[in-house]
């Protein structure tokens, strides 16, 4: 009779079987449909899983590794196909070995690179999770998987949905890596957080290329490790895959990985049952480990960050006080949020705060799809900042990797709120030392606060190395001992109550002139009193103002010697030039647009320097772009430098109700995922008082109707860059035009010709950005 | 493999001076070759002539087409490669456009060059392969050149186990994601037929030189 699994993973060594399809193929079955033999030929399957069992395997994976919605069709009866292949594992495995549930990847790729929601991949896990779970399975492991998004939401399924114990594994290439870029340590510290059984990795490479991809593991490990090798590197021979390394040579080399104290071991493509057998032979007496790795730190898919002095937490997505991000939020522009992720990447965050919290916009909605967003671009890992529990649930299932919370306080309502979340996906959590009676006046009462925090926390088995505690920083404009106050309770924090520290630092400077030299030389003081992360603008240095140390003090009633000496010197330079704005876009001079702008625009004289340089600048750089003395990059540049100046016009000059020349909805055709052209097209017309709602590449009608009845636009942009997509072009314009004639549609792209435009019936035909400014303003101006 | 810089500007049409153009496209082509690790499969087939086209020998896959026939005429293999700049380069691209749109654009050829450039050398070592066989190597097409059908690309990608392990997907038209992915058809040709095709009049050995069509890329108009 046999013990629970996981309590067997860590008494000795364990053996895995070895490759399935190989060995359907050697006995001349295709593995096309292999999933179906299951039903249709039973005795097969058990035979190959007796012959593992026979070489020394303790369990045997069922034969279910595509058995999913996405792999077999909606169509396929996935019950029978599961639920007999648990029955004939069951039947090999009796009642000593054990039986693993083998669930391998959807074949397709998640959002935002590939088409698949990542709730659509949790309900295909689910519907697998649903069936496994009433049958005799010891454990779920889910295999050979690339993209650590999909892996957490097949991990959140099975756990959620059945009491079997998970093991993960993925695939991972010489570099480290998988082929998506999940690092080993964003793996392993992502599925620990998130409480699976034993982690491993298998497929893609031999025993001996695995070697240093098992060795890192080792480096991070709790829980019990597992290897599944290939028989070697895979080569083409007339037609057939083969595998370059023999079952001796395997079991040689992994008598090395075994050497690593890796107690669970097997095989995947091209290995056999001997190659089990000699593995078994060769590391059954070679000492085994049972990791106890500790890593304080905080995780994305592809970069690990300690939690160490002093961590950089860039603050600057975060609608408060930003119009320009504001009204990103409300057009649903996560272009520009990213944006400001890549510059804070850029600029040597170690962090990023998300927060969109702001009225008018569906928070829970909108702060998933900017982490989503985020991710896509930036490796950093993410902090979570929202006081909305249904907001940060959610994102907390997105987010891919280990996150901080930003934040809990010491009310009871928001522990009960935020620990529960905190522990099942393992994040760490901001701790506010503050409570329902508000930010207390004392040191001693924040410390009482932050105490109740740890303990608190304590209770919901989370343990202080999780929590960084925000000693809270206010405005030494309106009390000057608030420095102090702040200063003294990161120094008890430290010393006393032996936590983690953070602070939002650029509060003390608010309502003061020149504020990075106050926050500049309050981050250098803070740092010095212990403090171990700052949640602040990634590009302020610490610095030692003799003024700003005074006003932080507490030394300079009213911060007035500081106002006095420093608040005089601008905050920006700008540099004189003798350029003009026009000079500047036509340049592509995107900062000395911007700073020109500033200096010499008013609530009177915006639209005229708009109408006599900016539209002047682009207009004449059209020209020459059509004339070939100016090429794409400076048409781009130059429209990338008006936009700086129409954003800033946008924010602060313009009333939400002033409208655009037109809306236009642009979109790659569905089929098609060359997104190049529209996106020129998009950064010059949007200089021309066009809206642009742009919906992406490999967009069907169906999306663009649906975008039509949100914002009711004049115009429609599609662009098709294969002749293979051009049909649909053909097809997506017809359909736009039967469902609102009155819409102009415009078509262009590399394979797009006059000819073909006249012949599906749309209005336009743009040969580029450029035409297809000259040939819209023809009837929007 | 290298990223030259004036095939980047070839790709984006520059053909002058443009100021701040070669720094960016240096930076750009740095930072692609030391984050961007590009992986590739090749698969040798023998191959069986008839009417239409060829057979791969041990599968059911036909390639075929006048174009597919003339290049290869003479050969009893093939081999089929694929390459990918993975889809980091997707990452990269996306990391660029958020930084402003000519980086974008910037980025976008000095990718199409990098992908370019690695499968010449992955071109090279299967000439260098075919010359140790005592053959002569055709010059390598892609599925989409002239009336090899672009649905090939479904077969080759199946047959080298790309999705599997270089995480190459197709979509219904035909195009692999990531987007800077290549796949393409090397032949062996026994020295008997060398001289039919000594000119390399067909494939990409002379890249756009040698092609027909005059594309806003040419080299020739570009230079």
């Amino acid at each position: 009779m046999r013990i629970k699994i996981s309590q067997k993973i860590r008494q000795g060594r364990f053996y895995l079987d070895g490759g399935m399809g190989s060995m359907l193929i050697a006995g001349g079955y295709s593995t096309n449909n292999a999933e179906m033999m299951n039903v249709t030929h039973p005795h097969v399957i058990a035979d190959i899983q007796k012959q593992y069992i026979n070489a020394g395997s303790n369990i045997v994976y069922t034969n279910t590794f595509g058995a999913n919605c996405k792999k077999l069709g909606a169509d396929a009866d996935l019950v029978s196909i599961i639920t007999q292949g648990v029955k004939i594992s069951r039947q090999v495995a009796g009642e000593d070995n054990y039986v693993g549930y083998s669930c391998g990847p959807l074949g397709e790729l998640l959002q935002p690179f590939g088409d698949l929601s990542f709730d659509e991949a949790y309900d295909c896990f689910k519907q697998q999770a649903d069936i496994v779970k009433n049958l005799d399975v010891d454990v779920v492991v889910i295999e050979t998987i690339t993209d650590l998004k999909e892996l957490k939401a097949a991990v959140l399924a099975f756990k959620e949905n059945t009491n079997l114990p998970v093991w993960t594994s993925m695939s991972f290439e010489q570099n480290k890596r998988t082929y998506t870029g999940t690092s080993i340590a964003g793996y392993i510290l992502t599925m620990q957080g998130l409480g699976v059984d034993a982690i491993g990795i298998n497929c893609g490479l031999g025993p001996d290329l695995m070697y240093q991809n098992a060795q890192e593991m080792t480096k991070y490990a709790n829980v019990p490790l597992f290897v599944k090798p290939n028989a070697g590197m895979p080569y083409f021979k007339d037609g057939k895959t083969c595998y370059d390394v023999d079952s001796k040579q395997f079991a040689t080399q992994m008598q090395k990985i075994a050497s690593l104290g890796i107690s669970i071991m097997g095989g995947c493509c091209g290995t056999t049952p001997d190659y089990i057998k000699q593995t078994v032979l060769a590391t059954k007496d070679v000492p085994y480990t049972l990791f106890d790795n500790k890593f304080d730190g905080v995780c994305s898919a592809s970069k690990t960050v300690e939690i160490k002095p002093t961590t950089v937490i860039g603050e600057r997505i975060n609608p408060t006080g930003k119009p320009r991000l504001k009204q990103a939020l409300i057009d649903g522009d996560f272009d520009y949020i990213v944006s400001l992720a890549v510059e804070q990447t850029e600029q040597g965050a170690d962090i990023l705060d998300v927060n969109v919290g702001m009225g008018g916009i569906d928070e829970t909605a909108c702060l998933s799809k900017a982490i989503e967003s985020i991710q896509a671009v930036s490796d950093l890992p993410l902090t979570i900042d929202t006081s909305r529990k249904s907001a940060l649930e959610k994102a907390l299932r997105y987010v891919v990797g280990v996150p901080v919370i930003n934040s809990v306080n010491g009310e009871e309502q928001s522990m009960q709120n935020v620990f529960p979340l905190a522990k099942k996906y393992s994040a760490y959590v901001i701790g506010l030392c503050l409570d329902q009676n508000g930010v207390p006046q004392t040191v001693d009462e924040r410390i009482q606060i932050a105490k109740r925090i740890v303990k608190t926390a304590d209770e919901y088995g989370i343990s202080k190395d999780k929590l960084i505690i925000d000693a809270l920083t206010m405005a030494v404009s309106v009390d000057k001992n608030n420095g102090v106050i702040t200063a003294d309770t990161i120094k008890r924090l430290h010393d006393e109550v032996g936590v983690k520290t953070v602070l939002g630092l650029s509060n003390v400077s608010f309502g003061l002139p020149n504020r990075s030299v106050i926050n500049g030389t309050f981050y250098d003081m803070m740092a010095k009193q212990g403090l171990t992360s700052a949640i602040i603008n990634p590009s302020l240095k610490k610095q030692c103002n003799e003024y700003a140390k005074n006003a932080l003090l507490g030394l300079d009633d009213g911060c007035a010697d500081y106002i006095a000496n420093v608040g005089g010197i601008a905050e920006q330079q700008v540099e004189s030039t003798q350029i003009t704005i026009y000079d500047a876009v036509l340049k592509g001079l995107k900062g000395e647009c911007l700073n020109l702008f500033k200096t010499c625009v008013s609530k009177d004289n915006f639209m005229s320097v708009i109408d006599n340089e900016v539209i002047r600048a682009l207009n004449d750089l059209g020209q020459k772009y059509e004339q070939g003395k100016a090429f794409l990059p400076q048409l781009i540049a130059g429209a990338e430098s008006a936009k700086t100046i129409l954003d800033e016009i946008k924010a602060n000059y313009m009333s939400q109700s002033q409208k655009s020349k037109a809306t236009m909805l642009l979109a790659t055709v569905k089929g098609d995922v060359h997104d190049i052209g529209k996106n020129i097209v998009k950064a010059v017309l949007s200089n021309y008082g066009y809206k642009i709602v742009d919906l992406g590449k490999d967009v069907s009608f169906d999306k663009i109707k649906l975008a039509i009845d949100e914002h009711n636009p004049q115009i429609v942009g599609l662009s098709a860059l294969m002749t293979t997509t051009l049909d649909n072009m053909a097809d997506i314009t017809k359909q736009i035009k039967n469902y609102n004639g009155n819409i102009k549609v415009v078509v262009g792209g590399a394979v797009v010709s006059h000819d073909f435009a006249d012949l599906i019936g749309a209005d336009i035909y743009a040969k580029d950005a450029q035409d297809a400014v000259k040939k819209l303003g023809k009837i929007f101006d | 493999m290298k990223i030259d810089a004036s095939e980047v500007k070839r790709y984006l049409r520059i053909h002058g001076q443009f100021d701040g153009i070669d720094d960016l496209i240096q930076n750009l082509s740095q930072k692609a070759l030391s984050l961007l690790c590009p992986k590739s499969i090749v698969g040798r087939f023998g191959i069986t002539h008839f009417g239409d086209g060829i057979k791969l020998d041990g599968t059911d896959v036909c390639f075929t087409g006048n174009l597919i026939k003339k290049v290869f005429d003479g050969c009893d293999e093939i081999y089929l490669f694929v390459a990918t700049l993975t889809l980091q380069s997707e990452s990269l691209i996306k990391q660029s456009f958020a930084k402003s749109s000519v980086d974008g654009v910037v980025c976008d050829s000095v990718l199409t060059t990098m992908i370019e450039s690695y499968c010449d050398d992955i071109e090279e070592q299967i000439d260098q392969k075919i010359g140790e066989d005592g053959k002569t190597a055709t010059k390598r097409i892609s599925c989409g050149y002239g009336d090899f059908s672009i649905t090939s690309q479904k077969d080759i990608l199946g047959l080298l186990g790309a999705q599997k392990y270089l995480g190459i997907q197709l979509n219904q038209n035909n195009m692999m994601f990531p987007n800077k992915s290549v796949t393409a058809v090397v032949g062996a040709k026994k020295r008997d037929f060398a001289t039919v095709d000594s000119q390399h009049t067909f494939g990409v050995k002379n890249k756009c030189n040698d092609c027909q069509a005059n594309c806003d890329f040419k080299r020739d108009i570009c230079e």
